[in-house]
């Protein structure tokens, strides 16, 4: 299903929960939602979902309007955090909540129950309940209860940040496979970028209540549109620098660099003049022989090295791959790597 | 807690609430030895009789004791139910909805329940009076209703709000109506808090005394703590052994639903409600 968000904005009282959101989620997409606490992720959430009404904008699917169509009757399928499982059931009772609801005969609910415990690996678990269950056990539950009513669309509200850490990464994948086996459009929202990074056909950045950046993980990671998304997407230097124009050809002069940076390694920097903030990924800069920096502080980082240098008065983090990480270096880019960005301070 | 688990001090323990509890306990002691005794001499009894029980079941001045027990099984159950339904949507509403003025309503709430009843008996009476309700049990179940409410309000809204929102939320999504929320989900959440304030709703009309004493004058609406007191006031000699069989009687079903409800209603009176743990 085409999920449409057109100026959407959402007010509790006075505090702006969400600020003109306007993006697309198309057929059998991941939307990834990124954003710190108190974007306004969940609000987004609540929206799609009906339990709360917009102040202003339209929610549309496949083209209509649903703004004021309640929960039940959006098909849409619901993870909450807490996995929000009803105490007062047994696992097989949760997952055929939304079933009996709709009015399926008990013949039909028990064939769906029994599907969805195949799939999800909850065979054994049927007369538990939910607090007889671990927590990846309560996940897998609360995913079958929202798979039950064969969602047009599915919202995951951090599902993952409940879990231990290796858990996380197998249930990232489950959900994954499981999304593109069903291609159920899929709203996924998270505070964390690695899980962004891994899920996301698109994403979407949110900071206070505002939709700051929608893209491919790639190209958010690569072309971010400020320092905060920047620095939100991943590991970065940031150092002041300056744009200026030698002989009639544009310039960047960095603080600390010897000499004035070529156009090739920068992005380009429309409407950017004099003092800026330049940015740079670990992983774009390179090692040269030579002795401007000197290293301060090596780390290892999944198989590589996150190398720290000292550049007159900055500290750089470099991504070095390879064993040896030398002591004095000189400093360059990949081409194209820099980012650019207008000096607000 | 630690410090229970020897079984010195356990005994210990044992000893002084045993100490503390005698008293009463003798009273309860001594309902039946009297109930069955021709005569009693202290706590020992001289006799064995049902003569007691013959003449319980003897009319007594225009009521029966018999009458006047259904009649507070049925007044107690009826006012229950009535508070029962006044209390869970005001508690729920209190608990969930945006209502207007909420904290306000809710302060006062807290206000009228400090409020002493006896304080307000005349304008209960010229209101009875208004209504055409005094001199009878309707009105003084309306009225018991209505002072019970605020308690039970806060009571069972303290259980509502531990509800977690998404669980209705959640309930929402797959399909149910807000009714449909409630009552499959919030209501078996929070059935301790609903039979507490059942059990206490129940007992509440049982001990009633004050209102049918002064609110019933006539004698064909008697309910059973009427009945018994009429036992000791109303003649000049006082027949203790039909009392004390009345009385063992009418301790019957408070202390039945205490004992049933025990887990439940210490659960009330710490505050701690578990919802989750079924």
């Amino acid at each position: 299903m085409r999920v449409e968000l057109q100026g959407l904005s959402k007010l509790y009282g006075k505090v702006v929960a969400l600020d003109r959101v306007t993006l697309t989620v198309e057929p059998g997409e991941i939307l990834c939602l990124l954003g710190p606490s108190g974007s306004g992720k969940t609000t987004l959430l609540l929206l799609l979902a009906g339990l709360e009404r917009p102040t202003a904008g339209e929610v549309r699917f496949n083209g209509a309007v649903v703004n004021s169509l309640p929960p039940r009757d959006r098909a849409v399928g619901f993870l909450f955090q807490n996995y929000a499982l009803y105490p007062n059931m047994s696992v097989r009772e949760n997952i055929a909540f939304p079933l009996r609801l709709k009015g399926v005969s008990k013949k039909e609910r028990e064939r769906t129950v029994l599907e969805l415990a195949e799939m999800l690996d909850l065979r054994g678990l049927l007369e538990r309940r939910p607090s007889e269950l671990s927590g990846g056990q309560q996940q897998r539950v609360a995913l079958a209860r929202a798979l039950a009513r064969q969602p047009r669309l599915l919202l995951l509200d951090e599902p993952l940040s409940n879990l231990d850490p290796i858990l996380r990464r197998s249930a990232r994948e489950e959900i994954r496979l499981l999304q593109r086996r069903m291609g159920l459009t899929t709203i996924w929202v998270t505070h964390d970028q690695d899980e962004a990074m891994t899920v996301a056909d698109k994403l979407a950045v949110l900071k206070e209540g505002r939709l700051v950046q929608y893209g491919s993980p790639l190209d958010v990671y690569n072309r971010p549109v400020d320092p905060f998304v920047a620095e939100l997407m991943g590991p970065i230097n940031f150092l002041p620098g300056s744009l200026l124009s030698i002989d009639g050809s544009p310039a960047l002069k960095v603080d600390g660099w010897p000499a004035p940076i070529p156009q090739w390694a920068w992005q380009p920097t429309d409407g950017i003049e004099g003092h800026c903030l330049v940015a740079v990924r670990p992983e774009n800069v390179r090692l040269l022989p030579g002795s401007d920096a000197r290293l301060v502080d090596v780390r290892p980082s999944r198989g590589a090295h996150i190398a720290t240098y000292r550049l007159g008065p900055h500290l750089i983090r470099v991504l070095v791959v390879g064993k040896v990480v030398p002591p004095e270096a000189c400093l360059s880019f990949d081409p194209g790597s820099l980012m650019v960005f207008p000096d607000r301070s | 807690m630690g410090v229970w688990r020897t079984s010195g001090m356990r005994l210990m323990a044992a000893i002084v609430l045993l100490l503390l509890t005698a008293p009463l306990l003798l009273l309860y002691v001594w309902l039946p030895i009297s109930a069955f005794a021709e005569r009693t001499e202290g706590l020992r009894p001289e006799g064995i009789t049902f003569e007691n029980w013959r003449r319980l079941l003897e009319p007594l001045g225009g009521a029966t004791f018999l009458e006047s027990l259904a009649r507070s099984l049925a007044f107690s159950s009826i006012y229950c139910l009535v508070l029962m339904l006044a209390v869970v949507p005001a508690a729920y509403a209190f608990s969930r909805l945006p209502l207007p003025g909420r904290r306000p309503l809710l302060a006062l709430l807290l206000m009228l329940h400090a409020f002493p009843m006896v304080s307000l008996l005349i304008g209960v009476y010229q209101t009875l009076r208004w209504l055409g309700l005094y001199d009878s049990l309707l009105g003084i179940a309306l009225i018991k209703t209505a002072s019970e409410i605020p308690l039970g309000v806060w009571v069972l809204k303290g259980f509502f709000d531990r509800i977690p929102w998404e669980l209705e939320m959640a309930a929402l999504v797959d399909g149910a109506s807000r009714w449909r929320a409630f009552t499959s989900i919030c209501l078996p959440l929070a059935r301790p808090g609903l039979l507490a304030i059942a059990i206490f709703g129940f007992v509440a009309g049982w001990n009633e005394f004050l209102l049918p004493y002064l609110l019933l004058p006539s004698t064909t609406e008697w309910t059973l703590p009427l009945y018994i007191r009429s036992l000791i006031a109303d003649f000049r000699f006082v027949d203790y052994g039909v009392l004390a069989a009345a009385s063992i009687i009418y301790v019957f079903p408070p202390l039945a639903l205490f004992a049933f409800g025990q887990g439940i209603l210490s659960q009330v009176y710490t505050l701690g409600g578990r919802v989750q743990a079924q």
